[in-house]
C-alpha cells in the first residue's frame, strides 16, 4: 500500500484502492466514536453527581457500541501502518531478504488467523441476529446484535489490508515500533 | 468413564458452588461413571458467554443465568419474569422444577435448541426492603427513595416510591450519602454488600425473587451420548444438588441478620402495604406473558397457569420440610422419579 | 488436563513471537489451537466467536480509552512547559536543581497522563535540552527525564492498572489509587539521590543562576500550573472518593485536559481529531492483544497449567514475598525482549491463578508488578523509554550514554522496591482506606 513506481496491475490497485477507503472511513468512525464516548460519560457522571439523573443505558452503551466501536474498527488501520505490537528479538539480527520473506510469511500467517477470527465473528452475528439479542438496561431492551456485526467488519477490513499487503508485497519491514505515544 | 468439565463463572465463594455444584461433583466422581474436573470463577466462561460455551461443549457441566438470556431462552424467562410471585422460594423453585420437567413441551424444544438438559432450578432470597429508617405502612414508603433493579422498578413505581437504578457494586455508596432511603435486596445483601453497617430495618414484604430456571444444566449432545446407568447418576445426584444449593443460599440470609454488634430491626409488612405489592405483582404476571408471547412463546398463558397452580400445591408441600435432605426427598417423590428417560 | 500440552503451547508462542508474528495474533492463535486440541473443532470456534466480543463489551476495560484519550490531549497539548517552569523556580538552586525539578515536573504530568512512554517524551522535549544547554551532564539530564517516566504508570491515570485490575478481577478504583504513594515514594527517592550525588560531585550539574528569583515569583509560577493540578487531584479524588468509576475520571480529566488546553491555545479541532486518531489505534491495537491473552489463559486453565507451574512454585516455597520475587525476576529477563503491556498480558493468566491460591494480596502484588514493569522500560538491550528519550533528543545524546545515567536511577528503584516488598502498606493503605 506503500507509493512505488513499479507498475501494478489494475485489480490489485482497485482492491488496494477500496483497502484504503475502508481503512480511512472505519478509523475515522472510531475516532469520532471516542469522543463522543468520552462527552457522554462525562454528561452522565456530572448529571448523576451534581442533579442526582440518572442517564438511562449510558453503561450499555459504552459497552456494547461505544467499546466494540473502538476495539475492533482500529485494527485495519493499525495494520496499515504497522502498528500491531511485535517482539523484537531474532529478526533485527537476520539479512534483509531473509527478513522480507519472513515478513510475508507473517503476513500470510496473520491474515490466515484474522480470516479464521473473522468466521467466527460473522458466524455469531448471524446467531445473535438470529436470536434478536438484547440486554436490559433496566429501562429498555437495547439491541446488542447490531454491534456483533461491527466487530465482524472491523476484523474484515483487517483481512482486507493484510491480503492487499500480501499481493501487492509493497510492505517493508517497518523498523522496530515502540507502541503509539499514549500507551504503556 | 466419562470426563466431564464443570466450569461457570461464578465463585467459589458462594453457597452455589459450596452447597449445590461441588457436592454434585462429588457425587458424579464417587459414583465411579464419571471423571468430572472443575474450572470455576470465569477461567473458562464468563455470565455471557456461559450458553454458547455450554452449546459449544466448552463446558459439559454448568450454571446458566437464564436473566442475562431473554432472546435467546425466552421459555426460560417465563419462570424468571414470574419472579415477582415467588416469596416462598422452596415452593417456587420445586413448582419450576415440576412443570419444566413434566409438563412443558415448550422447555424442552428450548433445551433442545440451546443444547441443555435441564437438571434442576435455583434461585436468590426473596426481596426485602432494607431501610435507614423502620418501614411497616403503605404511607411509609410513599415518596421514599428506593433501588430497585429488574423486576422491582415497578413495585416501587406502584408504591408511590421513586426508583434508583445504580449498580449493585455501587449500592454501599449511595445509601451512604443518603441518596436512597431503601434497597430492595435479598436479606444477604446485608453481608455481601456491607450494607448491613449502614441499615438496620428489614421490612418482610412479599415481593418475590429471582429464579434461575434451568440453572444445572448439562450440554444435550454429551448427555444423549452417554449410557442409561450415567444418565441416572446425573439425575438421581440433582436433587441433593438442587436442595443443598437452595437451603445454603437461604442460610446466608440468616447469618446476614448476625451481625456482630447489630440488632437488626425486622418487621412484617403492613397489610396495605402488601396490598399495593401484591397489585403490582399481578400486573407482571400478565406482562411475563405478554413479553413470552412477544418473543413467540407458545402457550405462554397456559405455561403460567400451570406454574401457578403447580406453586399454590407445592406451598402446601413444602411446609414443615427444613432440611435439605427433607427437601431432596420431596423433589424426588414429586418430580424426579417420574422423569422418563428417552 | 493436560500439562504437558500447555507447556508445548507455550513454547509454540515463544517461537511465533520470536518469528516477529503480531503479539496479539500470536495469542489468538495458540489459544483457539490449543483449545482446539484439548476440546475439539466445536469449543475451540465457539471461543473464537464469544470471546472478542465478551473481553471487549466490558465497562472496567472502558477506561482505557478514556485515559488513553487523556494522556493523549496531555501530550499533544505541551502542558509540561508551565509545569517544569514552575519546578524550575522552586527547585532549581539546589544541587543538580534542574534534574531535580524534572523528577517533580514529571511526577505532576503523571497525574494527568497514563503513559510512561508519553511522559518520558513530554519531559524529554521540555526539560532535557535545557540541563544541556546548562552544561549538566547528559547522561544525567537523559536519564532523568526517561527514568521520571516510569511513575506515569504509578501516579493515577494509569492504563497498566487497569488492564491489570481486569485481569485480577480486582476493584480498579482500589487498584489506581495503590499506585499513588509508590509513584510519589519514587519521585522523592530520585530527588533525593540526584541531590547528594550533584552535591557530592558538582561538576554533574553547574549551578544555574536563579538569583533574581523572589518567592513571588515562584507563587505567581504556581498560577500558570493550578488547572493542571485541579485536574490531576480531581481524577484521583473522585475515584479515591468513589464518586465515579475509573472510566467516568477518565472521562471528566480528557474533557478538562481538553478545555484547558482549548483555553491555552495548545489544542484545535485538528489536532483533538488527531488525538482521537491516535487514541483509537492503541487502544485497538492493546484490545487485540488483551483478547488473545483471554483466549490463552482459558486455554492454560483447561490444560491446567497454572495449577501446575503454582504447585511447582510450592515446593520451592510458598512465602508471599520469595513468590514475588521470582515475579520480579521472571519480569526482569522478560523485560528485556518485549513490551510491557505484552509482558503483562502474557504472564497474567499464569501469576492471577498462582497468587489466588497462595493468598497473596493481589493488590500488593500488582503494583510491585507494574513497578517492575516499569523498571524493564529503562534496563537495556529494550528499554523502550530510553529508546523515546533517545529519539526526542534527535539522536543527539547516544543510547550508551542514557542508559548509563539511567543506572543511577535503577539503584534507586533497588531501594524503592525493597521498600514496597517489605512495607505493603505504602501500597495497601490507600486502598484501605477506601470504601466499598
Ligand atoms: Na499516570
Ligand atoms: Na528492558
Amino acid at each position: 500500500m506503500q507509493n512505488d513506481s513499479k507498475p501494478i496491475a489494475a485489480p490489485i490497485r482497485a482492491l488496494s484502492a477500496l483497502a484504503e477507503r475502508i481503512v480511512a472511513v472505519t478509523a475515522w468512525i472510531a475516532a469520532i466514536t471516542v469522543i463522543v464516548m468520552c462527552l457522554h460519560v462525562s454528561a452522565s457522571a456530572l448529571l448523576r453527581s451534581l442533579f442526582n439523573v440518572t442517564l438511562p443505558g449510558t453503561v450499555e452503551i459504552v459497552m456494547y457500541y461505544y467499546m466494540v466501536l473502538v476495539a475492533f474498527l482500529p485494527w485495519s488501520m493499525a495494520q496499515k501502518l504497522g502498528e500491531h505490537v511485535s517482539v523484537d528479538m531474532l529478526v533485527t539480527v537476520l539479512p534483509d531478504r531473509v527478513t522480507v520473506v519472513l515478513q510475508l510469511l507473517v503476513d500470510v500467517f496473520s491474515a490466515a488467523v484474522t480470516g479464521i477470527l473473522c468466521w467466527a465473528l460473522v458466524s455469531m452475528a448471524i446467531r445473535q441476529t438470529g436470536f434478536g439479542q438484547i440486554v436490559e438496561t433496566g429501562w429498555f431492551g437495547l439491541p446488542v446484535w447490531p454491534a456483533r456485526w461491527l466487530a465482524a467488519l472491523g476484523c474484515g477490513a483487517m483481512v482486507l489490508v493484510l491480503a492487499v499487503q500480501i499481493i501487492s508485497r509493497r510492505r517493508l519491514p517497518s523498523p522496530y515500533r515502540p507502541l503509539p505515544e499514549g500507551a504503556a | 468413564q466419562e470426563s466431564i468439565l464443570f466450569g461457570t463463572y461464578v465463585s467459589d465463594t458462594t453457597q452455589l458452588n459450596i452447597a449445590g455444584f461441588h457436592p454434585y461433583v462429588d457425587a458424579l466422581n464417587e459414583s465411579g461413571e464419571f471423571d468430572v474436573s472443575s474450572l470455576t470463577d470465569g477461567a473458562v466462561v464468563s455470565a455471557r458467554t456461559t450458553l454458547s460455551g455450554l452449546a459449544d461443549g466448552i463446558v459439559d457441566l454448568t450454571y446458566i443465568p437464564a436473566v442475562y438470556y431473554p432472546a435467546e431462552l425466552p421459555v426460560t424467562n417465563v419462570f424468571v419474569n414470574l419472579g415477582a410471585t415467588m416469596s416462598n422460594v422452596p415452593a417456587a423453585i420445586g413448582a419450576i422444577i415440576e412443570v419444566s420437567k413434566l409438563d412443558c413441551p415448550q422447555c424442552e424444544a428450548e433445551g433442545e435448541k440451546m443444547n441443555f438438559v435441564d437438571l434442576g432450578s435455583w434461585s436468590l432470597t426473596p426481596y426485602r426492603l432494607l431501610c435507614s429508617n423502620p418501614v411497616e405502612t403503605a404511607e411509609d414508603v410513599k415518596g421514599l427513595r428506593i433501588r430497585a433493579a429488574g423486576h422491582t422498578i415497578a413495585i416501587v413505581n406502584a408504591m408511590g416510591a421513586t426508583p434508583t437504578n445504580v449498580p449493585s457494586s455501587e449500592v454501599y455508596e449511595v445509601v451512604q450519602r443518603g441518596q436512597v432511603d431503601c434497597v430492595f435486596a435479598p436479606i444477604a445483601w446485608l453481608d455481601e454488600y456491607a450494607l448491613g453497617e449502614l441499615v438496620h430495618n428489614v421490612t418482610m414484604v412479599s415481593a418475590g425473587t429471582i429464579p434461575s430456571a434451568a440453572a444445572f444444566a448439562f450440554r444435550r449432545d454429551k448427555f444423549d451420548d452417554l449410557s442409561p446407568e450415567q444418565r441416572k447418576v446425573l439425575l438421581d445426584a440433582a436433587p441433593m444438588a438442587v436442595a443443598g444449593a437452595l437451603f445454603g443460599t437461604q442460610g446466608s440470609d440468616v447469618s446476614a441478620l448476625e451481625r456482630d454488634g447489630v440488632t437488626f430491626n425486622v418487621t412484617e409488612a403492613s397489610a396495605d402495604l402488601q396490598a399495593v405489592i401484591d397489585e403490582a405483582v399481578q400486573a407482571q404476571v400478565a406482562g411475563a406473558v405478554e413479553t413470552a408471547n412477544a418473543a413467540g412463546v407458545e402457550d405462554a398463558q397456559g405455561l403460567v397457569d400451570k406454574y401457578l397452580a403447580a406453586y399454590a400445591r407445592w406451598e402446601g408441600l413444602v411446609e414443615g420440610v427444613d432440611t435439605p435432605e427433607a427437601y431432596a426427598q420431596l423433589l424426588r417423590d414429586e418430580i424426579y422419579s417420574k422423569i422418563e428417560m428417552k | 488436563m493436560s500439562v504437558e500440552t500447555g507447556l508445548f503451547a507455550l513454547a509454540i508462542l515463544t517461537g511465533l513471537l520470536a518469528l516477529r508474528v503480531p503479539i496479539g495474533i500470536a495469542l489468538i492463535a495458540v489459544g483457539a489451537g490449543g483449545i482446539l486440541y484439548l476440546r475439539g473443532f466445536g469449543p475451540a470456534f465457539g471461543m473464537l466467536r464469544s470471546v472478542p466480543f465478551d473481553f471487549t463489551a466490558h465497562w472496567t476495560l472502558s477506561a482505557v480509552p478514556m485515559f488513553v484519550l487523556m494522556s493523549a490531549i496531555a501530550s499533544h497539548s505541551g502542558l509540561t512547559r508551565d509545569l517544569y517552569a514552575s519546578m524550575r523556580l522552586w527547585f532549581g538552586r539546589l544541587p543538580g536543581g534542574l534534574a531535580i525539578a524534572t523528577s517533580f515536573a514529571g511526577a505532576g504530568f503523571a497525574a494527568i497522563c497514563g503513559s510512561s512512554l508519553a511522559t518520558t517524551a513530554a519531559m524529554g522535549r521540555i526539560a532535557v535540552p535545557e540541563m544541556v544547554r546548562a552544561g549538566y551532564d547528559k547522561g544525567l539530564a537523559a536519564g532523568c527525564a526517561a527514568a521520571v517516566g516510569t511513575v506515569g504508570a504509578l501516579i493515577p491515570p494509569s492504563i497498566l492498572m487497569v488492564l491489570y485490575a481486569l485481569f485480577a478481577q480486582v476493584s480498579v478504583g482500589k487498584m489506581l489509587v495503590a499506585g499513588l504513594l509508590p509513584g510519589l515514594l519514587t519521585t522523592v527517592a530520585y530527588a533525593v539521590m540526584i541531590g547528594v550525588r550533584c552535591h557530592l560531585r558538582p561538576e554533574l550539574a553547574p549551578k544555574v543562576d536563579l538569583s533574581g528569583v523572589t518567592l513571588r515569583d515562584k507563587a505567581i509560577s504556581l498560577r500558570r500550573i493550578w488547572p493542571v493540578g485541579l485536574i490531576a487531584a480531581m481524577v484521583v479524588g473522585v475515584i479515591y472518593g468513589g464518586i465515579a468509576t475509573a472510566t467516568e475520571a477518565g472521562a471528566i480529566g480528557a474533557v478538562a485536559t481538553a478545555l484547558l488546553a482549548f483555553s491555552q491555545r495548545t489544542l484545535d479541532r485538528r489536532g483533538l481529531m488527531q488525538c482521537a486518531n491516535e487514541t483509537v489505534v492503541t487502544t485497538a491495537t492493546l484490545l487485540l492483544i488483551g483478547i488473545g491473552a483471554t483466549l490463552l489463559a482459558q486455554f492454560l486453565a483447561l490444560s491446567g497449567v497454572p495449577r501446575f507451574l503454582s504447585g511447582a512454585l510450592q515446593d520451592v516455597t510458598t512465602n508471599h514475598v520469595a513468590v514475588i520475587l521470582i515475579c520480579c525476576l521472571i519480569y526482569l529477563v522478560m523485560g528485556a525482549f518485549l513490551d510491557t503491556i505484552g509482558i503483562m498480558l502474557l504472564t497474567l493468566p499464569i501469576l492471577i491463578p498462582i497468587f489466588r491460591e497462595l493468598g497473596i494480596n493481589e493488590i500488593w502484588a500488582g503494583v510491585i508488578l507494574v513497578k517492575m514493569l516499569e523498571i524493564g522500560l529503562l534496563t537495556p538491550p529494550l528499554g523502550m523509554n530510553v529508546f523515546v528519550m533517545n529519539r526526542v533528543s534527535g539522536d543527539s545524546i547516544k543510547l550508551g550514554t542514557i542508559f548509563r545515567g539511567v543506572s543511577w536511577f535503577l539503584l534507586v528503584e533497588i531501594v524503592v522496591m525493597a521498600l514496597l516488598i517489605f512495607i505493603p502498606a505504602i501500597i495497601l493503605f490507600l486502598p484501605s482506606m477506601m470504601i466499598g
